[in-house]
């Protein structure tokens, strides 16, 4: 049977698995034989597994077990039996179920290479799924990748499509056959058709702009032969002035000969028009003044004509330009703000300083009024109109017939000085203007004053003479320059600039001269004054404010409101033999309307002042008080300060003469004046007061 | 212009006899007229000016002359200037008309060059005579009936500078050092001092004129350079000097009650007790005092005037509460 050769051969191949699994050495010829044996065999087996039914097999595997397990119990009941029968029975059977389990084995055997077998069938279908689910994978990423090259393709824009080009109905009309022709016929397929249009739309433009290229460069070789031409021309004009001017400086002197200034007012008035409505007020009456009644008096206007002229342009044009100018300004700003961020800080600073600037711009036509005194002495004002402050501003000049030597009389005459006050509270040091401060906060300037070094000092009566009117209840007067108001103050503010000017040209001379320890002498006075004065002055001084007010003697005047910070003071030293005094002259800005005044401080016998002694207090009474009997004369203004020094010093000869009462003193001061009582009344009065009779008498008042 | 009245000196006042104005003179010969009612109970613009009062109204009382000495009779004010006396009826003061009633000329002599200052007035109401201390050297005794002159109290060698009457006693202060007493109806000379040669009183250094001199039944207080001092009457001796030391020439001295009041050329006015206590030291605006006149009825006021624009008011008599000022009130607007 079958069954026998495998299972015959079985054990003998495991022996020679054995053997060869043991034993390395080559295999023998005989072994050769073997296993080609057993390669048959296993070959058979195999076929043998592959030709058979599995589920024969399964049936006949169940059947065989059946019959086992039946064999079995048999054997089992035979068994218990224990019968010599039975064992003779159970050797048959036993011999009978070990057939039956080699065929089990058989069975088994033959399942398990067909397991293998399909074992092996499985894992090479599965490897090939694999390679062609690999290969599809590629292929899918392949049309992914295809896919977006495609779509790069399809979005690809040509430089041609941004072109503008003239449009189709032009092209159709104006363009060559040529070009016509090479575009589409209808017969073609559209999207080639719109493509060959596109293209000759293309040529076409190409040829059209170089054209106009071709036009521009003749248009500006044009445009540079008319500047050249024009340039020239230009050249030929400039060339006229000069001649033009010579002839009109040739013909001066047959003007001048024939005696009338014909051109150079003519020039004056013209430049008249120039001006702003309040210095042309200003110009034209002063100019009336100077014809009508003043000969020494000079009106000119000084300035940058072409800059004037450019400037009533722009302000012909109106309110409304300048608006839009803002508003483009305004532009320029938010572009610049956008375009140079980084440099935003740096710009804002330059804005600011030129909006400044703005504010602080000055009309570039100034009026000068020159004041000329018969001494050959002027004062020159140039008179200058802020444009945006809206104020007329003043700067002084001084020059001398004769040079001050004198260190503080030319104090007195410096600019600011001489100008001071010259009506009440007028002092040039803030801008009538009240707007003017909140103009010069919002671009973060200090108050008007820091600048009138620069501008010139805003004068009350500067605004008046040029009709500005800051002061008149009526809000809108303030505003426009009006013509009555100028009128009205020329005469009088001339007037007192040429007082004034003269004023402290007198105070100038008599300072000076009491400087150097000289009282000038007074001949109209002469009658007002003994002979002889002894008390002679040692030294003159001018003296900060902070350092007369901190005299004892000062303060009740101060307090009083009599002597005021804008006064020039002085501190004259007096000496008389031992005796020693201080007049302390403060020196108002409105000299001689309101005079000198003088505290004495006197040093003998102690420390007295018109504080504490009534004899001071009297001198000071005699000096301030009864000033105006030192008024005679025509030139009493050159005197007036050197003739209160005068008296103050007779008065301190009277003063040391007239209270000495021990011999010691009367010793030192021998009683040398004239008088019949050394002291009268209830007051005890000195007789201070000098009448010129008889030699020269004292007496109380 | 320099307003001249910082220069103000007051060298004397005198109250209305109704008590309600005070009457003030200065050297420029004008007489400020004060309404006192407003003293007591200040009106709201007084208030709005610091307390200080403005005149009613100037009087020109001497024209371009100083007005020297002031005495109120019932009727009249009687000013005296240089070289005559003045009388104004009080109704046209108060209502500040200018009107002289009549003029008193001072008798000029020969060898003076110079019209004769008034410097003190006194007026005796039982006689209805005035006494006139004058720049010539005598008391003159006016009858004001008719204005004629009655006598001539002489002796003094310089100018009189001020004089006083208790009873029939006449004091006068002279600038030649001496205090003369006079029997007034007589014209005759009772006594006199010189308190410059007694050692305790002398102050050479400012002279030894007497400014002023007062009297009452037993005492005499006197001073000018020499010091203030308490004399008794009838032993013409010294019986106290008074410590008023930076009082440096007295020109006010006067008798109240039992009370020394004094002033002069120094910082203070003093209220002193016969012995010598200072009661009282009022600090006064003028840097010399020439006038102090008091009242005590219809209010308590005390008045002292002196180099200065300004009067000063004591109601207490003890420490100054008002101050008038010479200047009208549109002067210092």
């Amino acid at each position: 049977m079958k069954e026998n050769g495998t299972d015959n051969s079985e054990p003998l191949l495991k022996k020679r698995r054995k053997a060869s699994q043991l034993n390395t050495t080559p295999p023998t010829p005989t072994k050769v034989v073997v296993e080609d044996v057993y390669k048959s065999v296993c070959e058979w087996e195999e076929n043998e597994a592959a030709a058979r039914d599995p589920d024969k097999d399964r049936k006949l595997f169940s059947e065989t077990c059946n019959s086992f397990r039946n064999y079995m119990e048999e054997i089992a009941a035979l068994k218990k039996k224990g019968t010599p029968e039975a064992k003779a029975a159970i050797n048959v059977k036993c011999s009978e179920a070990c057939l039956l389990f080699v065929m089990l084995r058989k069975l088994n055997r033959l399942n398990k290479l067909r397991l293998k077998h399909s074992r092996e069938e499985l894992q090479k279908v599965k490897g090939q799924v694999d390679s062609q689910h690999l290969q599809l994978q590629n292929l899918l990423y392949e049309v992914l990748h295809l896919q977006k090259e495609v779509n790069k393709c399809l979005q690809f824009k040509s430089q041609d499509e941004n072109i503008d080009l003239v449009p189709i109905e032009e092209f159709m009309r104006d363009a060559p056959e040529a070009l016509k022709a090479s575009a589409p016929s209808k017969k073609s397929s559209k999207e080639h058709d719109a493509h060959q249009l596109q293209k000759a739309r293309l040529e076409w433009e190409l040829t059209q702009r170089r054209e106009l290229a071709e036009m521009c460069k003749q248009m500006h070789s044009q445009k540079e032969t008319v500047a050249k031409d024009i340039e020239k021309q230009q050249q030929h004009l400039d060339n006229l002035a000069p001649m033009l001017r010579n002839i009109l400086q040739a013909t001066k002197p047959v003007e001048e000969s024939l005696g009338e200034k014909v051109l150079e007012t003519r020039m004056q008035h013209q430049l008249a028009y120039l001006l702003p409505a309040c210095l042309f007020f200003l110009y034209v009456q002063a100019d009336a003044q100077q014809q009508a009644s003043d000969p020494l008096l000079v009106v000119t206007i000084d300035g940058d004509e072409d800059e004037a002229r450019r400037l009533k342009d722009k302000s012909d044009e109106g309110n409304q330009e300048e608006e839009s100018d803002s508003d483009q300004e305004q532009e320029v700003e938010s572009n610049e703000k956008s375009k140079r961020h980084h440099r935003k800080r740096n710009s804002k600073v330059d804005r600011q300083e030129e909006r400044r600037k703005r504010l602080l711009a000055k009309h570039p036509l100034t009026v000068n009024l020159t004041i000329n005194l018969k001494d050959g002495s002027n004062m020159k004002l140039v008179f200058s109109y802020l444009l945006n402050l809206g104020v007329v501003t003043v700067k002084c000049s001084i020059q001398m017939s004769q040079p001050i030597t004198g260190l503080f009389a030319s104090q007195l005459m410096t600019p600011e000085n001489i100008l001071c006050s010259l009506y009440p509270g007028d002092t040039g040091k803030e801008s009538p203007n009240v707007a003017n401060d909140y103009q010069l906060q919002n671009v973060g300037l200090g108050p008007f004053s820091d600048f009138i070094s620069d501008l010139g000092a805003p004068y009350i009566w500067a605004q008046r003479v040029s009709g500005l009117d800051f002061i008149s209840q009526n809000p809108e007067s303030s505003k426009k320059a009006r013509i009555e108001v100028s009128k009205a103050s020329v005469p009088s503010v001339i007037k007192s600039l040429r007082q004034r000017f003269k004023s402290r040209l007198a105070l100038c001379k008599q300072v000076q001269s009491l400087e150097t320890g000289i009282v000038p002498p007074m001949p109209s006075l002469h009658d007002q004054f003994p002979t002889k004065i002894n008390s002679q002055i040692s030294d003159l001084k001018q003296i900060s404010w902070d350092e007369y007010r901190s005299h004892k003697s000062t303060q009740w005047l101060i307090n009083q409101q009599q002597v005021i910070e804008l006064d020039s003071v002085y501190r004259m030293s007096i000496s008389h033999g031992p005796a020693k005094a201080l007049a302390l002259i403060a020196i108002k800005s409105n000299y001689p309307e309101s005079p000198p005044m003088f505290s004495m401080e006197v040093n003998w016998k102690g420390h007295h002042s018109a504080v504490d002694c009534d004899a001071i207090r009297d001198m000071e009474c005699e000096v301030n008080v009864y000033y105006k009997e030192l008024m005679a004369g025509p030139n009493w203004v050159e005197t007036l300060l050197a003739a209160q020094v005068t008296r103050l010093l007779y008065c301190f000869d009277i003063y040391l003469e007239a209270s000495s009462v021990s011999d010691e003193d009367k010793k030192i001061y021998p009683r040398e004046k004239v008088y019949f009582q050394a002291s009268r009344g209830r007051a005890r009065a000195l007789p201070y007061k000098y009448l010129g009779y008889g030699g020269g008498v004292f007496t109380q008042r | 212009m320099v307003d001249r009245l910082i220069y103000n000196t007051v060298l004397s006042q005198a109250f209305s006899p109704c008590g309600n104005y005070l009457a003030a003179s200065n050297t420029y010969g004008d007489i400020a007229v004060f309404s006192l009612n407003n003293v007591s109970n200040p009106s709201e613009d007084i208030k709005a000016t610091n307390g200080v009062q403005h005149p009613l109204h100037h009087i020109s009382g001497m024209e371009g002359g100083n007005v020297c000495s002031l005495v109120a009779t019932p009727d009249f004010l009687i000013v005296g200037g240089i070289g005559e006396i003045r009388g104004f009826e009080w109704k046209t003061i108060i209502s500040g008309k200018s009107e002289q009633s009549f003029k008193i000329q001072v008798p000029l002599y020969r060898d003076r060059s110079e019209p004769t200052d008034v410097n003190c007035l006194v007026y005796n109401s039982l006689e209805n005579h005035l006494y006139a201390g004058c720049g010539d050297n005598n008391i003159y005794v006016f009858n004001l009936e008719d204005g004629k002159l009655i006598r001539t109290l002489k002796g003094h060698t310089n100018y009189i500078h001020s004089i006083h009457m208790s009873d029939n006693q006449l004091v006068s202060a002279s600038e030649d050092g001496t205090v003369r007493l006079w029997e007034a109806r007589k014209s005759s000379q009772t006594g006199v001092i010189k308190p410059y040669t007694n050692g305790r009183l002398a102050r050479p250094e400012l002279g030894n004129w007497i400014g002023a001199a007062a009297i009452n039944d037993d005492w005499l207080v006197c001073g000018g350079g020499p010091r203030l001092a308490l004399w008794h009457l009838r032993s013409m001796e010294v019986t106290t000097v008074f410590p008023v030391n930076d009082l440096k020439g007295v020109h006010v001295a006067k008798f109240h009650e039992d009370r020394v009041f004094a002033g002069g050329a120094g910082p203070n006015f003093y209220q002193l007790s016969l012995n010598g206590q200072i009661y009282g030291q009022i600090p006064t605006s003028a840097s010399t005092v020439y006038s102090a006149e008091f009242q005590e009825s219809p209010q308590k006021i005390l008045a002292i005037a002196g180099s200065s624009t300004y009067v000063d008011i004591c109601t207490n008599f003890n420490y100054l509460d008002q101050k008038l000022t010479f200047a009208l009130s549109s002067n210092i607007k």
